[in-house]
């Protein structure tokens, strides 16, 4: 117990040395992100930009960028591992850890060093150490003699070498897109341009986080976020309550005509989209006269037959004896799935929530029919800006700039929910 | 008495307390839910009795009923109620009044109720235009503002078909469908077995591999579009260090084939991620014993994956197979992403697919000419043709259940 304290001690500390460290950086971070000033760009001739802050004069934008290098890497470093430490906090109060979180942990140390947050770093050592000490080594899980002697051991190492170099190879092929991405869009014109050396991987000074704030103003993408926040956030909203309500008529109440019903939506999933987009539009545009606004992006969306299938599965493996069970105490049939089903079901409503906001997020051919300029979604905006109108020719730092504000926080909440999203995809099968 | 006998009475007993117990407190449920319900209920209904129900009964049900008796008795109205009436009301009770009931009972109201909101909503954007869409393909100068037509022709899919460029979308689809899915299937299924054999680091690749899943396309496809690209892309950069010389992928002097492979990557990178996940998955329910099995017989590894994991996952492969090939008959967005909207590269190289033909009547304010939407439908229903065929193969070979 007394062992437990003490680990139970480091992790709360290291916690707040990272809560600490997080302020701090984005802080740091806000203060001279808005320093740096667009107008002072000059592509064709990329001089070198000077600015004033504080009490210091005449401070040339390398250090800037590299203060603000340092301030989001230690950023992306503490945030998540600030989340992994509060489970393994909440896991160790409740003694269920094992030998492998003190590698865990040292890992985090490390990666916490790197962040400059020094005192938590020593933190998470100790207590990885510690973890040592109270889960000793365990001796390797019996095998089957037999079989292991049929195992040839050489040919298993060349097939493990083999894998792992072929996982890595593809692993790299994906990874590097991203990578570029964001590499690209940090770039200084000179360093853009150069065809003789190739850069790879850019020094903390060399980062120019002023293409972020140009892509920014020039496409104006708060609107164009805000617009797609808004139309994701009454999307989801509708999906979960119609989905709720008619996975539960078809799971739990008993009609005529529910089999039926039920048949009828799933044949329609094997229907392309595209048919219906033509009369959705005469019915958008001309009957509803909901051309260019939120209500034209908002309702073809709100019932989503997938989900209602998706959740009518879970609802089915919730046992019947509850139903009874609650009807007998008096209980009505809506209060028993606000009361009783939901919070059951709340792992795979999680999942939906999620699948569905980023639908909205990815959303492209529908909003682009229904809208113009001023109701148009982040995808849209992405694929027409950033294009001289003149030459037809990108310009491909702030195009990678804008692109990565797109896609680095659907790959966060994809990090922190995958465990969601990818049961809820496994189950579909519809997207190529 | 026996043992089993005493046992089987204390059952027995303990039984029926259990049932009156249950039967009281049912009683004291309807009790509770009677007093709720009661007052409101007995009131309206006391009322619609009383004023409105007898009223009826009395001065319009029961002089009727009379009159008829009466006119009954004669002689042809009783040879009409014998061989008209009578046929007639037990047909309407027989064939429309008696199925109609269970309608018309509280669970059905309830049930209807709670997917009501889903209902609308869908009968108005799904159900309504699969049937609205197949029409208005065969309408001749429809106009969308006054939804005004003149007659039906089958010009519509002629004019669709005869448009230039419409033959080389079918091509271009044609081959983005069978050059794709075969190559994405082999590869995450090689990746889906590297990734069981090995123990750790698993979810780290998995992870890795499903990024693209969740991603934008048009932002990853604009990556690609840049890696791509003849000057700055990393690709030629990498090809110069290597000592070759630079290719046109994309830009104008690119030829049909470089534009279509770098489309035929774009699309299979994006693919893969679905598919690993979906193999991955299968392969964790192969039962081990098989393994075990040829282990001891001594089967090569190459052996045990074509005799055993490619057999028992044909089920899975065939309707990833064929669920991927619909979903790439729909292909869009990748193309717009890298060659945008015009679906054209700078040099006239043409790369749309069958869908650009269908946004393509709508997009720019198109849509308000007469006789424009209807060929779009067309397009679409040529599109969902194509698709059924696969579809109605999935149902085929889903009932078969491809097996070993």
């Amino acid at each position: 117990m007394n062992n437990n304290r003490k680990l139970q001690n480091y992790v709360f500390y290291s916690m707040m040395a990272q809560l600490l460290w997080i302020f701090i950086g984005l802080a740091i971070f806000i203060y001279f992100y808005s320093i740096l000033d667009i107008s002072k760009i000059d592509n064709i001739y990329d001089t070198p930009r000077y600015y004033d802050f504080l009490w210091y004069n005449n401070v040339p934008e390398t250090t800037l960028n590299t203060i603000i290098s340092i301030s989001v890497l230690s950023l992306i470093i503490n945030i998540p591992s600030l989340v992994l430490n509060y489970k393994n906090f909440k896991n160790l109060k409740e003694e269920h850890f094992e030998r492998s979180t003190g590698y865990y942990e040292i890992i985090g140390g490390a990666l916490a060093f790197l962040s400059t947050n020094i005192p938590s770093a020593v933190l998470y050592i100790l207590a990885g150490l510690e973890i040592f000490k109270v889960r000793p080594k365990v001796k390797k899980k019996f095998k089957s003699k037999e079989l292991e002697k049929l195992d040839r051991p050489y040919l298993r190492i060349i097939v493990n070498i083999l894998s792992f170099t072929g996982l890595t190879l593809l692993a790299l092929i994906i990874i590097i897109p991203f990578y570029w991405m964001i590499v690209t869009s940090l770039m200084s014109w000179s360093t853009f341009q150069s065809t003789t050396d190739v850069k790879f991987f850019l020094k903390f000074s060399e980062m120019f986080w002023i293409n972020y704030k140009e892509a920014f103003s020039k496409a104006t993408f708060g609107l164009y976020i805000k617009n797609t926040l808004v139309v994701a956030f009454w999307t989801t909203f509708g999906t979960v309550i119609t989905t709720i309500l008619s996975a539960f008529a078809f799971s739990r109440l008993e009609f005529k005509g529910r089999d039926f019903l039920f048949t009828l939506l799933l044949m329609t999933m094997m229907i392309p989209g595209e048919l219906y987009v033509i009369t959705n539009f005469v019915t958008i545009s001309s009957t509803l006269n909901w051309y260019n606004t939120f209500n034209a992006l908002i309702f073809p969306f709100v019932v989503d037959v997938f989900y209602i299938f998706f959740l009518r599965q879970t609802f089915k493996q919730i046992p019947d004896s509850l139903y009874k069970a609650a009807k007998v105490d008096g209980c009505s049939d809506f209060k028993f799935l606000t009361r009783v089903m939901i919070p059951i079901a709340a792992p795979t409503l999680i999942t939906i929530t999620i699948l569905n906001a980023l639908g909205t997020w990815n959303a492209y051919i529908w909003p682009r029919l229904v809208t113009e300029k001023d109701h148009y979604l982040v995808s849209i905006i992405l694929r027409q800006s950033f294009v001289d109108a003149d030459t037809g020719f990108p310009d491909y730092r702030l195009q990678m700039a804008a692109a990565s504000i797109i896609t680095v926080p659907i790959l966060i909440i994809f990090l922190i929910a995958r465990k969601y999203i990818m049961r809820g995809v496994g189950r579909s099968g519809i997207k190529g | 008495m026996s043992k089993a006998k005493k046992i089987w009475r204390r059952f027995r007993e303990r039984i029926t307390d259990i049932r009156w117990e249950v039967r009281r407190r049912y009683h004291i449920f309807r009790e509770k839910l009677n007093n709720k319900l009661a007052k409101p209920r007995l009131a309206i209904k006391s009322f619609l009795k009383n004023n409105i129900c007898t009223p009826i009964k009395k001065y319009v049900c029961n002089p009727i009923r009379k009159g008829y008796k009466k006119f009954a008795q004669t002689k042809v109205g009783s040879f009409l109620h014998k061989y008209l009436f009578l046929p007639v009301g037990r047909f309407f009770s027989r064939f429309i009044v008696r199925p109609l009931k269970p309608f018309f009972t509280r669970s059905f109201f309830q049930g209807i109720l709670y997917l009501l909101p889903a209902l609308i909503l869908l009968s108005i954007f799904t159900f309504y235009p699969i049937f609205n869409s197949i029409i208005l393909a065969f309408y001749k100068n429809y106009s969308p503002v006054d939804k005004m037509f003149d007659g039906y022709t089958l010009d519509n899919f002629k004019d669709i078909i005869a448009r230039p460029g419409f033959i080389a979308a079918l091509r271009n689809t044609a081959i983005i469908v069978f050059i794709s899915v075969p190559i994405s299937v082999i590869i995450s299924l090689f990746v889906a077995v590297m990734l069981h054999s090995i123990k750790k680091l698993k979810s780290f690749f998995q992870t890795i591999f499903f990024l693209p899943y969740v991603t934008n396309t048009i932002a990853i496809g604009l990556v690609f579009s840049y890696m791509f690209d003849y000057r700055y892309g990393i690709i030629n950069k990498a090809l110069n260090a290597l000592g070759m010389s630079p290719i046109h992928w994309k830009d104008a002097q690119a030829t049909y084939f470089n534009a279509m492979t770098t489309l035929l990557i774009y699309i299979i990178w994006g693919s893969l991620a679905f598919k690993i996940l979906v193999f991955t998955a299968g392969l964790q329910n192969i039962d081990k014993q098989y393994y075990d099995a040829a282990k001891v017989d001594g089967t090569s590894r190459w052996r045990t994956f074509t005799k055993i994991t490619v057999p028992l996952l044909s089920p899975m492969i065939a309707y990833i197979t064929i669920t991927s090939l619909i979903g790439s008959f729909k292909t869009y967005t990748t193309v717009v992403a890298i060659y945008g909207e015009t679906g054209r590269t700078a040099g006239g190289k043409d790369l749309r697919t069958i869908v650009f033909y269908v946004y393509d009547y709508i997009m720019g304010g198109k849509a308000l000419n007469p006789g424009e939407l209807s060929r779009g439908a067309a397009a679409s229903l040529i599109l969902f043709g194509i698709i059924l065929v696969f579809t109605l193969i999935q149902l085929y070979v889903s009932k078969k259940r491809v097996h070993y």
